[in-house]
């Protein structure tokens, strides 16, 4: 059998997923924090019909051998960790981070998760929580909580200080604190906008907010999706041509075997 | 009247065929980081008068895309990185790095070599100079193994993005080859011209088995018709 037309339809099927994550990142253009991702490829094993050879010895000319693909697959799904653009929301407990780093989150289970998203709430407890309601941890690795009774202006540093503003006093409450990951591509991606550490990711480094290699919190801002829309049109456009292009390729290869098929028919 | 057309014709058949795998792989490749497309070379045997068959892997430099990953690579100009694998040094143009447990690691999990062996990270503000220098928070690390493969035909793909070597290696300079930090290098393949190339041989094939029909014709009149009164 021709082993070009496996080669052909792995390179649908590739294209196809490449499809599925572009789809996936349009969906996400709003998300708030969101990183896009790439899909990855690589080629497969190659099957040797004929070993190198020297053709003319004299002349040493050497032929290359030749060597059958047997197609692709996809072998990752890379997130981009580029910075969005920040965007005004006037509520003054949405946080951006404009530079490296992550929000440390408590989850229900203790461990801890990090996100870029900083739509955060003061919950009745006064935890400074997400959307889904996990406590933001501190520098000390402990929730911020704003003391009942305070009353007023809530403000955050640019370096991470929490504080409430009561009576033309300022009363610090807490610390923001940032995680870094040497390979942000290598979290895991746990939905609602979290991601979990892995061994890929490496140790988490964890800084304050414009300490070296962190980036500064910016108050009463959000950061929205790195996604850009034409550049995913334009990706979806190569994808699909791709997809074309070896879907071409199977039907001149099957009409290759039909004409050999009726050619020996008498 | 032999059948000596006949068994060209086949030769040719078989060798078109091996040229439409081969392009329809490169085809499937045309989104693979690192992938160079292979070519099937036919060239007269004087010796048998058939076609003789010989793969060039065209190693033309692919359009650099940015991914803001710092430990994506490319290379701009001649060469290979050098990935350890269980069965030796193996070469390969995807740059697609990661760091798994403190080593720079390829997309399947194979040390990337230095000039010292495998590459040790540890920390977390990782630059990268053109001549392969890693600067880990500012401190020298090691230089990232650039080579070259003057041979092309000493070049036998192994697949997963790398390349086995059966012959010397070469060395590259910073003046000619620049590595590119952030970036990942794309298939140098073009679909059109591979879709061209299909399409080509496909005429080629039907053309061929056109040939073939009209001998295996010629040869039914020889059998049945000459010396019949």
């Amino acid at each position: 059998m021709n082993p070009g037309l496996k080669a052909s339809a792995s390179g649908m099927r590739a294209q196809q997923l490449r499809i599925d994550a572009i789809a996936n990142n349009l969906a996400n253009v709003n998300t708030t924090g969101f990183k896009r991702s790439r899909v990855t490829f690589q080629d497969l094993l190659y099957e040797t019909l004929q070993g190198p050879r020297l053709v003319n010895f004299q002349n040493v000319e050497a032929m290359g051998p030749v060597q059958l693909g047997r197609g692709v697959r996809v072998v990752g799904n890379a997130r981009v960790h580029s910075q969005g653009a920040l965007e005004p929301t006037q509520r003054m407990t949405d946080i951006a981070i404009s530079g490296q780093g992550f929000f440390m989150v408590q989850m229900p289970d203790d461990t801890v998760a990090y996100t870029r998203d900083g739509t955060f709430t003061i919950a009745d407890t006064g935890a400074l929580v997400t959307q889904q309601g996990y406590a933001v941890l501190g520098l000390n690795q402990s929730p911020i909580i704003v003391p009942s009774g305070l009353v007023g202006d809530f403000s955050i540093a640019s370096t991470g200080q929490v504080s409430v503003g009561q009576n033309g006093e300022t009363i610090p409450v807490g610390e923001i604190g940032l995680t870094r990951f040497m390979n942000p591509s290598g979290l895991e991606s746990l939905g609602g906008n979290l991601y979990g550490r892995t061994d890929a990711a490496g140790d988490g480094i964890v800084g304050a907010p414009l300490e070296s290699g962190f980036g500064e919190l910016v108050q009463g801002f959000l950061e929205t999706s790195n996604v850009e829309i034409v550049q995913e049109m334009v990706d979806m456009i190569a994808a699909q041509r791709a997809y074309e292009v070896n879907s071409k390729a199977i039907q001149t290869a099957e009409e290759m075997i039909q004409n050999a098929i009726n050619g020996l028919n008498r | 009247m032999s059948l000596f057309g006949m068994f060209m014709a086949a030769r040719t058949l078989t060798a078109l065929s091996r040229r439409g795998s081969v392009t329809q792989n490169n085809l499937a490749n045309q989104s693979t980081q690192g992938f160079k497309f292979d070519r099937i070379i036919a060239a007269f045997d004087p010796a048998s008068g058939a076609p003789t068959l010989s793969r060039a892997t065209d190693m033309g430099q692919g359009a650099l895309l940015r991914t803001d990953n710092p430990f994506d690579m490319a290379l701009q100009g001649p060469g290979f990185f050098v990935i350890e694998t269980p069965n030796g040094e193996r070469l390969t143009r995807n740059g697609g790095f990661q760091v798994l447990n403190g080593k720079l690691v390829d997309d399947a999990q194979r040390p990337v070599l230095g000039e010292n062996g495998s590459i040790s990270i540890d920390g977390t503000d990782v630059v990268l100079h053109a001549d392969g220098t890693i600067m880990v928070d500012g401190k020298y690390v090691d230089r990232i193994r650039i080579v070259s493969a003057p041979n092309n035909a000493d070049l036998v793909k192994e697949g997963i993005g790398l390349f086995q070597i059966n012959g010397p290696l070469g060395s590259v300079s910073v003046a000619e080859t620049q590595l590119v930090q952030g970036h990942v290098e794309e298939s140098n393949m073009n679909a059109m011209a591979g879709i061209g190339d299909m399409i080509d041989i496909q005429r080629n094939f039907a053309l061929t088995m056109g040939a073939l029909r009209t001998m295996d014709s010629m040869l039914e009149t020889v059998t049945n018709q000459v010396g019949r009164p």
